[in-house]
């Protein structure tokens, strides 16, 4: 944690060394969970370029570890990004747009056509909400602990359980085909 | 929906749970057929989304992202543009193009007030004041983009 502060002090400096020290340290598990986030690479690459400004501008203070505070900022950012999309297409409720899209089941590929109709991860994560998607890539693609994202999110441990479990849900009844 | 455990599956399939919680979890699935297709398919979504292919970042992106201090920080500057009046963006812009390239990438680069306000996210609607409050953040920016422009030059 020392190390982290120090670096990011060094980068808010304007240290270039530091600052390529800390992309080789962290962009590449930034990207992964930028694409998955975004579903196509280049906002995943805007995504990650705006969370390491936010060192730039030394907005670092060490609360948590260098890690968990840029996947904190990218996934705010990404939620930002696609809140607006989001309420475009779907009604939001009161519980703050957690809406997910109506379950309308996906086919199978033995439905469609004798196609090879591979499903990908940003197909499926289409059909979330920001907050269900963040909570799917964090638990499912990195493999975080609840605890791990709640610091990662900055919500109580309760309500990444119970977007996790709703989030499961709509994948579940969408994909239903996919899973047995 | 009728089981009250599912919760409870989740956690398990997620290893969230204590031992003596595991076995408790293992024997009312063996009992509850919900609960047992449940965890079948958190088990199946698991292993679906694990075979997808994972996403590699291209090495011309990770170049990109190392040289990106001061592009990155004028993308955050047009951003903010964007969400401004013509005449806001006019000034702020102004600054940008005749700011000079920096030669050898090492500056004095000091961290200023609009660079902290440009990546505060904020959505634009609740950022904004109102028109003069973006004229007076454009050119609190603008000044200091000629600030690190002769300080480049030194
Ligand atoms: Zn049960």
């Amino acid at each position: 944690m020392a190390d982290d502060i120090e670096l990011a002090r060094l980068i808010a400096r304007g240290d270039a060394a530091a600052f390529r020290v800390l992309v080789d340290r962290e962009a590449r598990y930034l990207y992964g969970i930028a694409h998955a986030l975004a579903g196509n690479a280049a906002e995943a690459e805007d995504l990650v370029q705006e969370t390491f400004v936010a060192v730039l501008a030394g907005r670092f203070r060490g609360e948590s570890s260098l890690r968990t505070w840029l996947v904190q900022i990218l996934v705010r950012r990404a939620g930002m990004l696609r809140r607006s999309a989001w309420r475009r297409r779907v009604r939001t409720s009161l519980d703050g747009g957690q809406t997910d899209h109506p379950a309308t089941e996906v086919a199978t590929p033995s439905q469609t056509l004798g196609t090879e109709a591979r499903l990908d991860l940003a197909t499926m994560l289409e059909c979330l909400s920001p907050e269900h998607r963040a909570v799917i890539v964090l638990r499912e693609v990195e493999g975080l602990t609840y605890e791990e994202m709640a610091e990662a999110l900055g919500v109580p441990r309760g309500t990444i359980e119970s977007r996790l479990h709703r989030a499961r849900e709509a994948m579940r009844k969408r994909f239903r085909g996919y899973l047995q | 929906m009728t089981c009250e455990r599912t919760h409870e599956i989740h956690r398990y399939h997620d290893g969230e749970l204590s031992p003596t919680e595991r076995s408790a979890v293992e024997s009312h699935v063996t009992a509850c057929a919900e609960c047992r297709r449940l965890l079948a398919e958190l088990r199946g979504l698991s292993l679906l989304i694990s075979r997808m292919p994972r996403t590699v970042l291209p090495e011309v992106v990770l170049r990109r992202l190392s040289e990106c201090r001061h592009a990155a920080t004028d993308r955050a500057v047009l951003r903010i543009a964007g969400w401004m009046t013509a005449a806001a963006a006019a000034v702020l812009i102004g600054a940008l193009l005749i700011r000079q390239p920096v030669v050898g990438g090492e500056t004095n680069h000091r961290p200023s007030v609009w660079e902290t306000v440009a990546v505060t996210p904020t959505p634009p609607s609740e950022a904004a004041d109102g028109p003069n409050s973006e004229l007076v953040l454009a050119q609190w920016m603008a000044d200091d983009l000629s600030w690190q422009s002769s300080g480049d030059l030194r």
